[in-house]
């Protein structure tokens, strides 16, 4: 069985027994892959099985960067992507309640006219009701597992863009390095309309720059946008501004063919067109905010004209001054001859950014933030490995990954600065992290050069490990929460999971056909949103899309109650934690003793589970309700 | 003078898709869970890019697949707001979005097949060939991983204790005429393996009923109490005992009218 074979490797152990020594064989990443999935969900109830998982996420991690097989890298993301579906039993966070209720919606109503359905971004929704329905399987089900796979295809498409740059090697080492990117992992491995956003924007990313080489492509490259835009208004949005960023670039320093630049411009003409028309049909609040910010940018009343017009222009350029373009550019490559100057300046320019960033992440800006410094780990590195391998990129043909990277990066510091409106700066991360992974895979292969191939893929399964490791709240991989003192403190670790205790309240107001207002506080109230008959204090800001914080944990005080029937459900968590309309302005603080004691001195307590608990009350003050040993005759 | 017949074969995958589809028609019409799924998931992508990309060369298997899949989100979606255009709800009588995708999977398949005849380079599946060991291994992983989830994973729930109305929701009668009498139904629902409990139920403190009870694995213990309001103001309270310690409270604010 075994023999020793020294004319080609140095043992033969009977590849047809153990497969996964034939790095030919798809099968051991399979087996390497639900070997990850077993341990997973066995850490549901012991969490020393995540241990299992990592040793089989290592393995498949450094297979894939072995063999740099490509069904590997798809399993791998698979694996990262599912981290959360499998360790939890529910939903996490709070965004993909969101998504559950709408999701409910669409499949108890089947419309999506405005009037029955808010949120009018149907890809995700659609999706998951129209197979819950048809396949008769929970839509929560489908929807913890189903999103967070296509999420994975990003990896797929950043491997497919690197490509077109560099060798299978970067190409492996940057699609890697994206999926247990922190800011990418987040994302991806939720289940919320960016978990789709983020892939199709990569794709039509990779197949609009096909187009332009070859018209094939066109037709699939539309497509793909119009899916985009149907999925997220944001991940259209950064769509729009990589693909031009990407485009331009491209056929000013690279590109020879003046059709090239008609096809580009029909891309981005297009891509804006079907953003526009859909949201000044169904999402007149987000047209709103996109034309008016766009207007203030270009000091402009009329910013569709005037962005129509700036972009005939500059994809008119390469078109009909073709001959000059080139004449400039075979003069320009003697400026690199100052490339280490250009590196050295953009090393500078590049730690002025992350520093202004770092201020923001920490909590020091207009953002409240508590991030453990160990979240940074990942980001930091990141940004090590790209200025490392910013000096791949001092070439003309490497200039479209610049300016991909360069647009979005120009937004979030714009944000930070508050030159126009953003709501949530740290949106942008997850978009800068594709191209940034190309450029720190850059510099991951030049660092590592005088490696052999196995410590290199051990070291990136390394790097993927500690950093899915440091990206997820302490509960996910540690299984409990630490104090303060602790370095693997993080606040986060309080809310992403949604305990049973709490779930089974939520389904007491559903079984009995509760009716009414609920008060209770953010996370809870995401869960709520299942509710039929209730309205709870965040659903009617997130329902009417309104982006003004209409609420606050003043709402939980029985005094300011008003209809007959107020539900308030507190639990366990919120006595240590508690997060109400302050969302990341304001500093959270959890529910105090005496909050606590004047609910339950001014309601009626009507369930406890030990962890949960529904008080009800009415906001008429005909009954004089009081304390036993007042005065009460 | 008779011209040759060029036989026109049909691609592995449009065979596929084709019986793919009738399953899943029969799976819909009959309710079957999960047969469906192709046809909702990958199938329409998968045709569409096999129309749009009929050479075996135009893409690379990850490029198909990465490309299929986000077709296939689009047209999901396209297809929703088309049947939803008509009037017709996504999911009423005559199942409207799954039968635009059928068709829609059946009009793509049809282009491919012609789009793909005659040519030399025609894309067409490569179904992975794995050995009879992987099956089993695969197979067998899959077996327990499937085990596992059915036999539930989830930590313990916990003690339910709660109170309902006559009519089993929560709408309790908590402002009574001077005469008039309450009614509230107690239940506490035990979750974990047996276990003995002692309900107290207090109206300001002046005992009214003592109760003890044993509650078997998943058992739900309900019963009605009935009460007036002695005064202006009253708290019913019940409290659940375990081994003589308090574990679960609950209490009503009454009044009188």
């Amino acid at each position: 069985m075994i023999c020793m074979n020294r004319t080609t490797d140095k043992w033969v152990l009977g590849k047809k027994i153990l497969p996964f020594f034939d790095r030919a064989s798809y099968t051991g990443e399979v087996m390497l892959f639900m070997g990850g999935i077993f341990g997973l969900m066995l850490s549901r109830t012991n969490i020393q099985a995540v241990l299992i998982f990592a040793i089989f996420y290592f393995l498949l991690v450094y297979r894939t960067c072995l063999t740099r097989s490509l069904s590997g890298l798809a399993l791998s993301g698979l694996l990262s992507a599912l981290i959360l579906a499998l360790r939890f039993k529910y939903l996490t966070w709070g965004d993909p309640w969101f998504e559950y209720a709408m999701i409910q919606n669409i499949m108890e109503n089947g419309m999506l006219s405005p009037a029955y359905y808010s949120d009018q971004e149907p890809v995700l929704h659609t999706l998951i009701a129209a197979t819950s329905t048809y396949v008769n399987i929970g839509a929560m089900t489908l929807q913890k597992f189903i999103v967070p796979a296509i999420s994975s295809l990003s990896l797929l498409a950043l491997y497919s863009i690197a490509r077109e740059f560099f060798d299978k090697e970067t190409a492996i080492v940057s699609a890697l390095l994206l999926s247990a990117g922190t800011a990418y992992i987040h994302w991806a491995a939720q289940a919320v309309t960016e978990s789709i956003g983020i892939p199709m924007a990569l794709i039509a990313l990779y197949f609009s720059y096909r187009s332009l080489q070859d018209v094939r492509h066109l037709p699939a490259a539309c497509m793909v946008i119009t899916g985009l835009v149907l999925t997220h208004h944001l991940s259209t949005l950064l769509f729009i501004v990589w693909y031009n960023s990407f485009a331009l670039a491209h056929l000013y320093f690279r590109s020879r063919d003046e059709m090239q630049s008609l096809r580009g411009l029909f891309i981005s003409v297009f891509s804006l067109a079907v953003a526009f028309g859909w949201w000044s049909a169904r999402m007149p609040d987000i047209y709103d905010i996109v034309i008016n910010s766009i207007g203030k940018l270009l000091h402009t009343s009329s910013p569709v004209y005037m962005i129509l017009l700036i972009l005939i222009i500059m994809y008119s350029v390469p078109a009909l001054l073709r001959g000059q373009l080139i004449r400039i550019g075979s003069r320009a490559t003697i400026l690199q001859e100052f490339r280490t100057a250009a590196y050295l300046g953009i090393i500078l320019c590049c730690m002025a950014c992350a520093l202004l960033a770092l201020h923001f992440l920490m909590g020091k800006s207009f953002f409240v933030l508590n991030y453990p410094l160990l979240f940074f780990a990942n980001g930091l590195m990141m940004l090590l490995l790209a200025l490392f391998g910013m000096r791949s990129f001092l070439y003309l043909d490497k200039t479209p990954v610049l300016a991909w990277i360069g647009g979005v990066a120009l937004l979030f510091v714009g944000s930070l600065l508050k030159l126009y409106y953003a709501e949530d700066p740290l949106r942008f991360v997850e978009f800068i992290y594709p191209p940034l992974s190309i450029i720190a895979a850059c510099g991951f292969i030049f660092m590592t050069s005088k490696l052999g191939s196995r410590r290199k893929a051990a070291l990136v399964a390394l790097i993927c490990l500690s950093s899915l490791v440091v990206a997820f709240p302490s509960t996910v991989f540690w299984g409990q929460e630490y104090p303060p003192s602790d370095p693997r403190h993080d606040v986060r670790a309080f809310v992403i999971n949604h305990p049973e205790s709490e779930l089974m309240a939520i389904d007491l107001l559903k079984d009995h056909k509760a009716k009414g207002t609920l008060h209770t506080d953010r996370y809870v109230g995401y869960v709520s949103l299942q509710l039929e008959n209730v309205t709870s204090d965040i659903s009617v800001p997130l329902s009417n899309n309104i982006h003004t914080r209409t609420y606050g944990r003043k709402q939980m005080n029985p005094d300011r109650f008003s209809g007959e029937s107020n539900f308030v459900i507190i639990t366990s968590r919120m006595m240590n934690y508690a997060e109400f309309g302050e969302w990341l302005l304001q500093e959270k603080s959890p529910l105090t003793k005496d909050e606590r004691a004047d609910i339950e001195k001014k309601t009626s307590l009507i369930y406890d589970n030990g962890d949960a608990w529904i008080y009800k009350g009415s906001g008429f003050k005909d009954l004089e309700i009081k304390l036993p040993g007042e005065d009460s005759s | 003078m008779n011209r040759p017949m060029i036989p026109v074969s049909v691609p592995k995958d449009a065979i596929l898709t084709g019986m793919i589809l009738l399953i899943s028609g029969v799976g819909v019409t009959l309710d079957l869970p999960g047969i469906a799924s192709p046809v909702l998931l990958l199938l329409p992508g998968y045709t569409m890019c096999s129309a749009l990309y009929p050479g075996r060369d135009d893409l690379k298997s990850s490029e198909r697949l990465i490309v299929s899949l986000a077709l296939n989100i689009t047209l999901v979606s396209l297809l929703a707001l088309a049947v939803n255009s008509l009037d017709l709800p996504l999911f009423g009588p005559g199942v409207p979005l799954f039968v635009a995708l059928f068709s829609v999977t059946v009009i793509f398949t049809l282009i491919s097949v012609l789009r793909r005849a005659g040519r030399i380079d025609a894309y067409d599946l490569l179904l992975p060939k794995a050995t009879a060991l992987s099956v089993l291994v695969f197979l067998a992983l899959l077996s327990i991983s499937a085990l596992i989830l059915a036999t539930g994973l989830d930590q313990d729930k916990p003690t339910e204790f709660y109170l309902l109305d006559r009519n089993g929701t929560l709408n309790y009668p908590l402002s009574l005429g001077e005469n008039e009498v309450g009614c509230v139904v107690v239940v506490v629902e035990n979750h974990g393996p047996i276990e003995n409990y002692t309900l107290v139920i207090d109206l300001d403190g002046v005992l009214l009923n003592r109760q003890e009870l044993v509650l078997r694995e998943e058992e739900r213990w309900v019963d009605e109490v009935s009460y007036k309001a002695p005064y202006q103001n009253s708290t019913l309270s019940f409290t659940l005992y375990k081994d003589n310690e308090p574990i679960r409270r609950l209490h009503l604010l009454i009044g009188r009218r």
